[in-house]
């Protein structure tokens, strides 16, 4: 096996509470500049999965390995990533501007004791830039749309120049044209700073045809491959276990439809 | 005015209401910001423990009172962040087991001499020298470690799970920031009292909290509400006659309910209410 082309390898990873199993036997790998979805229904275990990854939940059994970047001299394995969190979790009324936020990007880059120079500015800025929101700077984080700060924590995420981005729920509680324009974004920054990206998602309409690849989590990794090999209409049936209508469009990527079982 | 300013128990209270002010006002901010207020009033109240400990055992008793204050202030947040039990119902139970140990063990000592009042509401009269000196040192001690870690602590207040993926000592930085409390609530008792203690840890930070929407003059609007209600209340408390904790407690909530008015969140969330009825 090459591994030097992976950036990020699960082996045999197990995660319990309160003796309750919530993943079991995770084995994934990904290569550098893919795109990976996860899917999977609620209580699958995709946010334990993430926290695992990000480091914050230690498995009870397995390892984690972060490959660093090539062109990284920084092996601090806390540096590789950029983390966007679900945005319903932020306090809307804290009293920080669009800039302070992105600047606590930089933290853990400044370490103890230091408090930002030029450079960080200078990389604050870039970030806003990139996701276009560098007239918002000064305003009060609460004071955005939902879709709004999810780009201002894309780019708190690329102020820590990070090659693996990893996002909980981005598009939860967004519209579908913001929607549409987040997925775009995403493609964009992937491409022009050859980032990896890790997405977990509910959404198995749009992440798909985005996606290089999906994962489907229920505990453990039931499916793992490209889209239109994984998303199909018996492996959402064993993985939400609801009816699922699916209309594969001829060469695109399939349109699915996740119906209530009483509707039918 | 200036008669009571050459009076040596003035100075020291002034002196020493001045730096208590300051160092409540700077952590007030992050009462405010990561939710302390609960906390603090169990450390606060939970003082008395150690009191009452210091008195039995004929030691120094703003020693034995941080002591005590550090322990209890380690004891709520290890509880609260295993998450088993809630964070509201460890404070309740350590904030009355420790006062009610306190009342004990005073009790049981007979030859009793403290004066309970000064420690309950303060005492501006009470403020010796060697009390100056350790509230000077302790308060700048606080403070400079706030100003050392204080992105650290905005971090972790705004968003715990960031400062933990950027690799930072979160539960430290959390015990820190408590231990630093209990620190400031230990240098406060002689002025404030234990009752109306935790109203200096929260009444400055939410003043600046309702006035603004950054953190910067949020926390320069807390120094100004603490400095002022301190200088204030304890110049009305010689002058009138009246405790002093509660004279600069009181004014303190004054400016409060003053910035309730002003406050332009208030406009913001009422502008919100109109536009979204429907």
């Amino acid at each position: 096996m090459n591994n030097s082309n992976l950036i990020l390898e699960l082996k045999d990873i197990w995660v319990y509470f309160d003796s309750k199993v919530i993943l079991k036997d995770i084995n994934l790998e990904l290569e550098r500049g893919k795109f990976l979805g996860i899917i999977g229904p609620n209580g699958a275990g995709k946010t334990t999965l993430l926290k695992t990854i990000l480091g914050i939940i230690n498995p009870d059994r397995g390892i984690v390995k972060l490959f660093s970047c090539p062109d990284l001299s920084d092996k601090d394995p806390h540096h590789l990533i950029g983390y966007v969190p679900q945005n319903s979790l932020i306090d809307q009324n804290f009293p920080l501007s669009v800039f302070d936020v992105v600047m606590m990007g930089r933290y853990g880059r400044m370490g103890f004791f230091h408090y930002p120079d030029k450079r960080d500015r200078e990389l604050v800025w870039q970030s806003l830039e990139r996701v276009s929101m560098q007239d918002y700077a000064s305003r009060q984080i609460g004071q955005l749309s939902g879709g709004q700060q999810q780009r201002i924590f894309i780019a708190r995420a690329l102020a820590g120049e990070p090659c693996l981005l990893i996002l909980d729920e981005p598009t939860a509680g967004i519209d579908t044209v913001a929607q549409d324009q987040f997925y775009k974004l995403l493609r964009t920054l992937k491409e022009e700073l050859s980032l990896s990206v890790i997405m977990v998602s509910h959404d198995i309409v749009v992440l798909p045809s985005y996606a290089d690849e999906l994962a489907c989590l229920n505990q453990t990794i039931c499916l793992h491959g490209k889209p239109q090999d994984v998303v199909r209409e018996d492996m959402l049936r064993d993985l939400y276990g609801s009816q699922v209508d699916m209309i594969i469009h001829k060469g695109k990527p399939p349109y699915i439809k996740v119906v209530d079982g009483h509707n039918v | 005015m200036f008669e009571m300013l050459s009076l040596g128990f003035m100075q020291r209270a002034l002196a020493a209401g001045i730096i208590i002010s300051i160092t409540c006002a700077v952590i007030s901010v992050f009462v405010i910001l990561k939710r302390l207020a609960f906390i603090g009033q169990g450390i606060s109240h939970s003082a008395l423990g150690g009191v009452a400990l210091g008195v039995l055992l004929g030691i120094n008793l703003t020693l034995s009172a941080a002591f005590f204050s550090i322990a209890v202030a380690w004891g709520i947040g290890m509880v609260s962040r295993r998450g088993r039990i809630s964070e509201d119902t460890t404070i309740g139970i350590f904030m009355t087991t420790a006062m009610a140990l306190g009342v004990m063990l005073i009790n049981l000592y007979k030859g009793y001499s403290v004066d309970l009042m000064t420690y309950l509401f303060g005492n501006i009269l009470a403020v010796t020298s060697v009390d100056l000196w350790s509230i000077g040192i302790l308060g700048l001690g606080v403070i400079t470690t706030i100003v050392l870690f204080f992105k650290e602590f905005l971090l972790i207040s705004f968003d715990e799970e960031l400062a933990q993926v950027n690799g930072l000592p979160v539960p430290f930085l959390y015990y820190l920031m408590l231990t630093l409390m209990a620190i400031t609530i230990i240098i406060s008792i002689k002025i404030v009292g234990i009752v109306l203690l935790s109203a200096l840890l929260v009444i400055p930070g939410a003043t600046g909290y309702q006035l603004t929407y950054n953190y910067r003059p949020m926390l320069f609007i807390s120094l100004a509400v603490g400095i002022t209600s301190s200088i204030l209340g304890l110049v009305l408390s010689y002058q009138l006659d009246l405790p002093s904790g509660a004279t600069i407690v009181l004014l303190a909530a004054a400016i409060f309910t003053f910035s309730l008015i002003l406050s332009p969140k208030r406009r913001r969330m009422k502008r919100d209410k109109i536009s979204s009825g429907n």
